[in-house]
């Protein structure tokens, strides 16, 4: 399987129609990684590769490894084996600051600290620049400004976090992540909670980043919007790279039902699969 | 609100110069307040020109000059009063809250919770166990002399904090929720070890007592002189890890995706603020509520990042301790009260004002 998983694979074509150029750069790479926490393995041998300017999908049931994944490839959790490349760089040779230079990550249910404003909550994104006793450089409010006005929260940078709505928060919290330059985004379930609009709008800027040229890890567990936001999908299993490859390559019946150990329906139309459980 | 402003790139930022200046003004007031009031009322004027011809005069000293021509009777005795007396004493405790007022903005910041104060990790049982001791053993310890309790609460501070850091550590990393357990833990342990002292040594009990109580009646220009560098240390220490801290408020996991370095940040902060907590109660004894109430009051007034939160709460936290002590040895004047009796009376119902603002918002 995991021949159309490295950057060998043919180009492939993303919902935008646009077709992928096959020999962009990986940003993230992965070569048979294990992991898991103390004597308990959660990955067993994944390989994983992400070019830059796509958009790819992590999908798989609960408890699949999604987000041991996502530790591994944050350096919150360390490989028990395999190897990791982030923009080219050995993972393990890359301190904190460093890697935060070049990879972002979206957390899951991220928490905004009562009584800060959304521009400072922004700027904090920046904090793997800004050198200690100095303030933020010019380099670093222009991104700020940026990352705010590309997901829309630019008008509400004075107001506390606190008065928020839920679509507003995530944007803040895709804001920082932005500012951050990376060249690497993981979005850890960004939609969840949100309604029709807001998972449109978030999906929509994590497009937006890969066309910026950022390879977007996008880790969820709706298959249907993940059928229309990524370029490729790979499927996770029991800590295993079960399928990998184009979204119809993915989404079939046949695999997700032995993925998710429940019958399935697969409806095809022309803006991609649909995937409703038979219950 | 009035406190955002508008960055050259148009991101809002918060002033800090103004409100310090304003903050740093009006400790400076309070403390030629509080030198002035006493036995013998001083005014301000008095106050200042003692403090001028004190601070010359200890220069003179320093550089081994002759004292300045003696001025008449009367000013001497005021300049005996301000600058031998009641300055040793405001100074001092100025810098005691502001020590305890920054280790409970760096506990706040660093356990993310409101309610954390200095005495978490147990400085505080740990300062009053040694303490007790060495009080029951005579007082002194060898060529510790006059200073042979403040060393013994300092050590005892320390050393019990770094317990309970060693006891809660897991490898490289210093989980947030043991470490706590372990503070009150440990800190229950020592403070049954002082009750039973007091029970024991019933002769020395009321010294006991009203050094865990805290008192400021033992200043001195020596004591300030020792309390000086080790509150630098720990404010230094405490703004370098500003920035950081304010990212830590996202979340341990998030402030990692963001390079920070966490379980150095959270050993760091703790480090300085037992440095800070441990020489404020080797001078004054334990004073309760400051270190919790102050960075609090701080934070709903100022905002909560800690740039200026840290460096504003040490100056509100000496402005505050300034009064506290005003209080303890003017009411019952010319008997005192235990300043921690005072900072507790007033701490505790403007600490549950603040609870119930909170829980009605």
């Amino acid at each position: 399987m995991t021949d159309v998983v490295g950057s060998s694979v043919a180009a492939g074509r993303g919902p935008t129609g646009a077709l992928m150029a096959a020999d962009a750069p990986d940003v993230l790479r992965l070569e048979g990684v294990h992991a898991g926490y103390g004597a308990r393995s959660v990955l067993h041998g994944v390989d994983l590769a992400l070019r830059a300017g796509e958009v790819l999908g992590v999908i798989g049931p609960n408890g699949a490894g999604k987000s041991t994944l996502v530790h591994v490839i944050s350096k919150v959790l360390a490989v028990q084996s395999g190897s990791v490349w982030v923009d080219g760089a050995p993972l393990a040779s890359l301190g904190r600051r460093a890697l935060a230079r070049r990879l972002a990550v979206m957390p899951q249910a991220a928490t905004l600290p009562e009584g800060f404003l959304v521009g400072e909550v922004v700027r904090m994104g920046r904090t793997p620049f800004v050198r200690a006793w100095r303030g933020p450089s010019a380099e670093d409010e222009a991104e700020v400004e940026r990352a705010m006005r590309q997901t829309g929260v630019w008008g509400l940078a004075e107001r506390p976090v606190e008065h928020l709505s839920g679509g507003e928060r995530q944007r803040v919290v895709l804001a920082r992540a932005l500012a951050q330059r990376p060249r690497v985004l993981v979005l850890d379930e960004p939609t969840s909670h949100l309604d029709l609009r807001y998972q449109a709008e978030l999906l929509r800027a994590a497009r937006q980043a890969a066309a910026d040229g950022v390879g977007v890890l996008l880790v969820i567990h709706d298959l249907n919007l993940a059928a229309r936001a990524c370029d490729r999908m790979l499927l996770l299993t029991d800590g295993r790279v079960v399928a990998a490859g184009t979204v119809r390559q993915v989404l079939v019946r046949s695999r997700l039902e032995r993925a998710y150990r429940t019958e399935v329906d697969v409806f095809d139309s022309p803006r991609g699969p649909t995937v409703v459980p038979r219950v | 609100m009035s406190v955002a402003r508008v960055s050259s790139a148009g991101v809002a930022v918060r002033r800090l110069t103004r409100p310090l200046a304003l903050s740093t003004l009006a400790l400076a007031l309070v403390v030629v307040l509080a030198a002035g009031i006493g036995s013998v009322r001083i005014g301000p004027a008095d106050v200042t020109a003692a403090t001028v011809r004190g601070i010359e005069g200890s220069v003179r000293a320093a550089l081994g000059l002759a004292p300045s021509v003696s001025v008449d009777a009367g000013q001497r005795v005021i300049d005996t009063i301000v600058w031998q007396i009641r300055l040793p004493r405001v100074v001092l405790a100025a810098l005691v809250g502001a020590a305890l007022a920054l280790a409970g903005a760096g506990f706040q910041g660093v356990f993310r919770n409101p309610l954390a104060d200095p005495y978490l990790l147990g400085a505080a049982s740990g300062a009053g166990f040694a303490a007790a001791l060495v009080m029951v053993a005579g007082g002194t310890l060898g060529v510790l002399g006059a200073f042979s309790v403040s060393a013994a609460a300092f050590v005892g501070a320390t050393l019990t904090v770094l317990a309970v850091v060693a006891l809660a550590r897991r490898g490289w990393t210093l989980p947030v929720v043991p470490l706590v357990l372990a503070g009150v833990v440990i800190g229950s342990c020592l403070a049954a070890g002082t009750s039973f002292v007091l029970l024991a040594a019933r002769e020395q009990a009321a010294g006991i007592l009203t050094w865990l109580l805290g008192s400021l009646a033992f200043a001195s220009w020596d004591r300030v002189g020792s309390l000086l560098p080790l509150v630098l240390v720990a404010a230094a220490g405490m703004l370098a890890a500003a920035r950081a801290l304010d990212v830590l408020q996202l979340g341990e996991l998030a402030a990692a995706h963001l390079g920070v370095s966490v379980e150095a940040l959270k050993l760091g902060v703790v480090l300085a603020g037992t440095l800070a907590t441990a020489a404020a109660v080797s001078v004054a004894g334990v004073i309760g509520f400051v270190g919790l109430v102050v960075p609090h009051a701080v934070r709903l007034a100022f905002g909560p990042d800690h740039r200026r939160l840290v460096p504003l709460a040490a100056v509100w936290g000496a402005g505050f301790m300034v009064l506290a002590d005003l209080v303890a040895r003017t009411v019952i004047a010319p008997a005192e009260l235990p300043v921690g009796v005072v900072t507790a009376l007033v701490g505790a119902p403007f600490f549950l004002v603040l609870l119930r603002r909170r829980s009605a918002a």
